[in-house]
């Protein structure tokens, strides 16, 4: 038998301070983001102190979403609430996107990675995902509109239609990259192209797919502001343009923030999530820190 | 994909009939990757092919693998052609090839699982094999977590978990360093006087050549223009591998490979 592999036990001190390090190492993380935060605020403040420039204050966006966030009487005298204030719309939009994304993932990433099994398949759909992701969001937007309405169920079909064109984008690419040693390996183990699927491609492409699904679930919201931006009863893209109409810039720059904070929770919680599938690499074990 | 059913376990005698292998360059030219390459090497016996890299080794492994077709000629495991990639016939890459989403033990037990074998006899199997490369305590551990040469430890261990009754290994130890190598190849050689496989090691590197095999085949060009045996006694220490009888053959290997530099023990720094 060769060389022993049994590493000795560190002494205490070490022990104590790798973990001092990496506490370190987390608690930095947490100061610069909350900096960059800060700074991000101060801008925002000097540029609503310019004269002309019709920018409200970070004061008067926390005054507007106090005032508005659970209920509304300014919304309630226009019918736009029956009570829960801006909570309602951003529920709507919220719902739509996260229906949307899940649908549009699973639709995606299926045919994306179904394509490596089956070639046919993506001499199909390539020139198909190659046009229809030229297409401005803008262009598209209106035909879902006029096609399905402005129900949520039309908003949805764009967030998913777009959110699965993206995936399988990701998700082909993925299973491209994916180092082709390991496909040989698997065969020369005597993996079935059954088994190299489902133990090679499957979790290979993972840290590429989550890549792409990020991206997904960031534009998304986008997405489907601008869906009720062009035609909606319900959602903050809705209340924005409802907004606009009236000037009431305040509300306008209320609900982008709230918009923006909710998205940054969903994209946390994913990171979470990946950062769990992703143990095994470098950068998974760092975001799970 | 169709595959060749040889019994697993067991050791396999190989043969190359006649092997060609060309590809067209881009360019049109066509590229010889092999020339008429013809060998037969008994059950249990450790080849180390041997040559200059670009001059065919690696292909001739990668047709034994079942991953290249030849373009004419035929290669057979116990006179059964070689149609495809199968686990009979395991390989150990150059480059770093264990899957790192897996745990070390389940990359052991890949071949196993792939074969449909129950958790309970994959579990036993994979015991064995993490004792026997001195990994158990690291079953667990993701590959990110350990070094180079336990990597290639794992490679091993799912070679040799897989049963395969020929393993080829395109230079899986190029990438280590010194000591490493000589650890590994200890344990190479434990192993084999154990198992009796078959074994064919890829390397541009004659001192590990000569310590390892029984039997060197020289490739240049793509033909193999010398198929010698190494008569040295094992193991094959420093004293052994300073003998004359060493030295000897170090110089046929080079003058073989149209070498000149007769220092050069690693035909890559040579070039």
């Amino acid at each position: 038998m060769t060389a022993g592999t049994v590493q000795r036990q560190a002494p205490p001190e070490a022990i104590a301070a790798a973990k001092r390090l990496r506490r370190r190492a987390v608690i930095g993380r947490l100061v610069l983001s909350i900096i960059g935060v800060i700074l991000a605020v101060i801008a925002w403040q000097l540029l609503a102190d310019q004269q002309g420039f019709a920018l409200p204050s970070p004061v008067d966006a926390s005054r507007d979403i106090r005032e508005n966030f659970f209920q509304s009487t300014y919304l309630e005298q226009k019918g736009l609430s029956d009570g829960g204030g801006y909570t309602v719309h951003l529920w709507a939009t919220t719902q739509n996107v996260l229906i949307g994304v899940a649908l549009g993932s699973a639709l995606g990433i299926s045919i994306g990675l179904l394509s490596l099994r089956i070639p046919l398949l993506s001499e199909i759909v390539n020139p198909l995902a190659a046009a229809f992701g030229a297409a401005p969001i803008f262009v598209a937007a209106p035909f879902f509109l006029i096609w399905f309405g402005i129900q949520p169920s039309a908003q949805i079909l764009m967030v998913g239609f777009y959110t699965a064109l993206l995936m399988y984008i990701f998700s082909r690419r993925a299973g491209d990259n994916l180092d082709a040693g390991y496909i040989e390996s698997a065969l020369t183990l005597g993996g079935q192209p059954g088994s190299i699927f489902r133990y090679i491609y499957l979790p290979g492409t993972v840290p590429e797919i989550a890549g792409g699904f990020r991206i997904a679930l960031a534009g998304a919201w986008g997405l489907e502001a601008i869906a009720e931006l062009l035609g909606s009863q319900e959602g903050a893209g809705f209340l924005i343009k409802f907004y606009a109409t009236a000037f009431v810039v305040d509300g306008m720059i209320s609900l982008v923030v709230l918009l923006g904070l909710i998205a940054i929770f969903f994209d946390r919680l994913v990171v979470f999530g990946v950062s769990r599938l992703t143990r095994w690499t470098e950068s998974g074990r760092q975001l799970a820190l | 994909m169709v595959q060749d059913t040889v019994e697993s376990g067991s050791a396999a005698d190989v043969t190359f009939d006649g092997v060609w292998c060309v590809f067209e360059h881009r360019s049109g030219r066509l590229v010889h990757a092999l020339e008429e390459v013809s060998f037969t090497v008994p059950a249990g016996q450790f080849v180390a092919v041997v040559g200059r890299s670009g001059h065919g080794k690696s292909t001739m492994l990668r047709v034994l693998a079942g991953l290249q077709p030849p373009t004419t000629g035929a290669a057979a495991i116990n006179n059964v052609e070689v149609l495809g990639p199968a686990a009979e016939r395991s390989m150990v890459f150059q480059q770093d090839t264990v899957f790192p989403w897996m745990h070390v033990r389940d990359n052991v037990e890949f071949a196993l699982k792939a074969r449909g074998m129950s958790k309970a006899e994959r579990l036993v199997i994979s015991d064995r094999t993490l004792e026997h490369v001195g990994l158990t305590d690291f079953a667990d551990s993701w590959p990110r977590e350990l070094s180079g040469g336990m990597r290639k430890r794992v490679a091993l261990a799912s070679v040799m978990a897989a049963g395969s009754n020929v393993w080829l290994m395109d230079e899986p130890f190029g990438s280590l360093d010194y000591f490493t190598r000589r650890n590994l190849h200890e344990l190479l050689l434990e192993i084999w006087e154990e198992t009796h496989k078959t074994i064919f090691f890829v390397t541009h590197d004659i001192e590990e050549a000569l310590i390892l095999a029984d039997r060197l085949m020289l490739v240049r060009e793509g033909k193999l223009v010398e198929d010698m045996a190494v008569d040295l006694p094992r193991p094959r220490d420093e004293d052994v591998r300073a003998s004359p009888e060493a030295v000897a053959l170090t110089k046929a290997i080079l003058d073989e490979l149209g070498i000149e530099d007769s220092s050069a023990a690693d035909i890559s720094e040579a070039e």
